[in-house]
């Protein structure tokens, strides 16, 4: 069994909140992901770095979710930034030719020197 | 292991403001403050208040004097200014009476054309002496005599009395000032001598302040270290303050919300202690449940069971005895909970270890109840039905203890209903169940149907309060018998599920058993939603397929919960065909696996996790020698749930920005962009097979001309 899902909130740097998600990101995960993003849009942080070194796992809910959370984001003029993100996940991802609807950097601090 | 239990979360939910604590003000410094400046004002108001009246006072005396003494002047002038050189008595008079007045004094004698006479300066004798015009005449108090006025302005007094000749004819004006500074000069005086008294009382004001409010506030300290307590986890030691103020209500408050808070932690662990007894019995139920249906000549035997919220006693279970005769048997124990469950248990042992030396069933049916004997308490009984089926004949004797009447599905549509004549296990003690039970006899001839049940299933009642009843089992195996005896079982849990509303918990366990003997010349069960799509040659395929997985496939079986399959990946690691292939393609066919696995939990099983799908990776291919280190790997799975089509689907067009937003679709994408064919065998008699292929070959191909 793989390590346990968890979602873990590193940094805020002003409206920019960084937040590391660790385990498999799978249909519950995924709602748990996107309810936590949600809450925290609502709570202001339009801009959200996610650093997902940590996922073991991505099944399509995963990457459906990342997708809607995207579109949300970007949509309310914020922005959902995927970083460091794991050989597993990103496999999928260029599977699915997903990688130019999403926005990858190599690391949480690269995607936030961009934006400040 | 029940679906979303295991998979808890553990994430912090973000807070909605970590408010930052800024710079703390005592209230008992506000407080002091406050008396302070309070006492001070007050001082002020009375210390004015005062001094106006002091200033009027002094005024009038001062007046009273001054005109005394004009007067006295006047008298002491009227002889000398009758003398031939009045200056000589006048001149020494003048001085010494500004002497004994005040250096702010002054005092002037005049004769009858106003000429000086009388002067401290003697050089100013005999000048005319002008009044001042700028002084305003005063109101005095107290007597006044003919001819005398009092004189003022701003910065001055002056009195003024007629001297008077003895005959009274005024002969000269006595003058007698006053500069008011000297009155401003006393105030001052006294002023200086109030503050030094002010100043103490203001200390003594603000010592006694914050002495006071210190006092007050010290429960707030107490009451402070007790939330931080609560705040810790601490709710057994209580805030102790004795005040009789608000802040010793409040207290008590606290202390009764850590009282709720303790109770209401006890309520929420013994509440996860039930839940966490009560998923075990259910994985013990499910345990006794068959895990495969039976298939034997023509016949199909399956089944189902549909838990309560709350754990039920509903068994059912068939199985083959030794003389090839295969025993059916279904049960309903009275009462719900743990205690149902072992009964359920005990009798699922007893059945399985005499059902094989009982040739009738009604024999059994009393074994049984003489051996659960004292275990069932009085109240407490089960109705059952058994039955023996002869698979070459179609004859079923069987006996019912109060079961549920059974229902026979005949191939001209006919429904016809056995009613039982048994009293229940453990209803009446003394073997009276003996006396009401008869073994009776029926014969399911091709293409009929036998379905028992539970009365989870005819007592399920809707939002209006109306039984589901036999006619609701009537139209649901009615419309599906033609489909066979899957398409039964699930036609009836889809119309129950219809029937108490899709996302309400059944009210007590449903429990569905049908057999089914295959049609003359029909084909098998031909599946649910997908029918007669299956052609001779595929069927063949598909049986060689689950041949070859059965004898020589490496084999998974998962319940329908999508947090069992969590256990592809080890399983994929263990699996001897995927020896030595690359771990990216490892976890790609796992991601593929996933995906296929959990559609078929989802929409063919709606995650019902006492269903079961097989996996098997069936035996490399290589079609060529040289492909021997570039086999084709395939996978082939098995599931009893509602089919579908895996064609015709419409591609995702994530390009469309209102498609990424649901984010769905992508599962049959991974699996189209990993496996290179996939087969799909629906409602064969074992069942809907998938097979998906991987072609190493295909793979390293494409690869190569990526890389290229």
């Amino acid at each position: 069994m793989s390590k346990e899902f968890s979602i873990e909130s590193l940094d805020s740097l002003g409206k920019t909140k960084v937040i590391k998600v660790t385990g498999r990101l799978e249909a519950v995960t995924a709602q748990e992901l996107r309810d936590y993003c949600q809450d925290l849009h609502k709570v202001g942080h339009q801009h959200l770095v996610l650093d997902l070194s940590g996922i073991a796992f991505i099944a399509s809910s995963g990457v459906g979710t990342l997708l809607a959370l995207t579109e949300e984001f970007s949509r309310e003029g914020g922005g959902l930034y995927l970083t460091a993100v794991s050989p597993a996940a990103i496999a999928v991802i260029r599977l699915l030719n997903l990688e130019r609807f999403l926005a990858i950097y190599a690391t949480p601090e690269e995607a936030v020197s961009i934006l400040h | 292991m029940t679906n979303g239990r295991s998979n808890r979360v553990k994430t912090e939910r973000p807070a909605a403001g970590n408010v930052k604590r800024g710079r703390i003000v005592s209230i008992r410094v506000i407080m002091a403050g406050v008396l302070a400046t309070m006492v001070l004002l007050s001082l002020v108001g009375v210390t004015l208040m005062a001094e106006r009246a002091t200033q009027r006072m002094l005024s009038g005396e001062v007046e009273t004097r001054l005109k005394l003494q004009a007067r006295n002047l006047a008298f002491l002038s009227s002889g000398a200014l009758l003398s031939d050189y009045p200056e000589l008595t006048l001149v020494p008079l003048i001085k010494e009476m500004e002497e004994r007045l005040s250096d702010q004094a002054f005092a002037i004698v005049l004769d009858h054309e106003n000429r000086i006479q009388g002067h401290p300066d003697a050089r100013s004798i005999g000048e005319v002496y002008e009044i001042n015009p700028g002084l305003d005449l005063l109101e005095t108090a107290g007597a006044i005599l003919p001819g005398e006025r009092m004189l003022g302005d701003d910065e001055m007094i002056v009195a003024l009395t007629p001297v008077l000749h003895p005959n009274g004819k005024k002969i000269g004006t006595a003058l007698v000032g006053l500069n008011r500074s000297y009155l401003e000069g006393m105030v001052w005086g006294m002023r200086k001598s109030q503050l030094p008294l002010i100043s103490i009382i203001l200390v003594a004001g603000l010592i006694t302040a914050l002495i006071v409010t210190s006092k007050l506030l010290r429960p707030i300290g107490i009451l402070r270290e007790g939330l931080e307590r609560i705040g810790r986890g601490d709710l057994e030691t209580p805030v102790l303050l004795r005040d009789r103020t608000e802040l010793g209500m409040l207290a008590e408050t606290v202390n009764d919300m850590a009282t709720q808070l303790l109770s209401a932690q006890a309520d929420l662990v013994e509440k996860e202690r039930l839940a966490h007894e009560l998923d075990l019995a259910n994985d013990i139920q499910r345990q006794l449940f068959p895990a495969e249906d039976l298939a034997v000549g023509e016949f199909r035997i399956t089944g189902a069971h549909r838990p309560a919220a709350e754990v039920g006693g509903d068994y059912y279970d068939f199985f083959t005895l030794p003389d090839g005769r295969t025993g059916i048997a279904i049960a309903d124990v009275s009462g719900k909970g743990l205690a149902g469950c072992l009964i359920m248990s005990m009798l699922s042992v007893l059945l399985r270890s005499l059902g094989p030396d009982f040739t009738s069933p009604s024999r059994l049916l009393v074994m049984l109840e003489e051996r659960m004997g004292s275990s069932l308490k009085s109240g407490q009984f089960i109705t059952m039905f058994y039955g023996i089926l002869d698979p070459e004949t179609g004859e079923i004797i069987y006996a019912s203890a109060a079961h549920s009447p059974v229902l026979i599905h005949r191939t001209s549509g006919a429904m016809e209903w056995e009613q039982s004549t048994g009293i229940p296990l453990g209803a009446v003690p003394g073997g009276a169940l003996a006396t009401t039970l008869e073994d009776k006899t029926l014969t399911l001839e091709p293409g009929d149907l036998l379905v028992q049940y539970t009365d989870g299933v005819n007592e399920a009642f809707n939002a209006a309060d109306e039984q589901f009843d036999f006619s609701g089992i009537e139209g649901a195996v009615g419309g599906s018998a033609a489909a066979g005896p899957h398409a039964v079982l699930q036609a009836l849990r889809d119309a129950v599920k219809a029937w108490i509303g899709s996302d309400a918990e059944p009210f007590d366990d449903e429990t569905l058993l049908v057999i089914g003997r295959q049609g003359a010349g029909a084909s098998a069960d031909t599946g649910q939603v997908i029918s007669g799509c299956v052609s001779p040659a595929a069927l063949a395929e598909a049986d060689g397929l689950l041949t070859a997985a059965r004898r020589e496939g490496y084999h998974l079986r998962l319940p329908a919960a999508t947090d069992v399959l969590a256990n592809l990946n080890g399983w994929l690691a263990e699996c001897p065909q995927l020896t030595g292939v690359a771990p990216d393609i490892v976890h790609l066919l796992e991601c593929a696996l996933y995906e296929a696995c959990a559609n078929i939990m989802e929409h063919g099983y709606d995650l019902d996790s006492v269903r079961n799908l097989d996996l098997w990776c069936l035996p490399l291919q290589a079609a060529t020698a040289q492909d021997e280190d570039l086999p084709t790997i395939r996978f082939l799975l098995r599931d009893r749930g509602r089919g579908y089509r895996s064609e015709g689907a419409e591609e995702v067009d994530f390009e469309d920005a209102a498609t990424r937003l649901k984010g769905r679709g992508l599962g049959r994408e991974i699996i189209r962009k990993v496996m290179h064919r996939s087969s799909y065998f629906p409602g064969t008699a074992e069942g809907n097979l998938t097979l998906l292929e991987f072609e190493s070959r295909e793979h390293t191909q494409n690869k190569e001309s990526l890389n290229v």
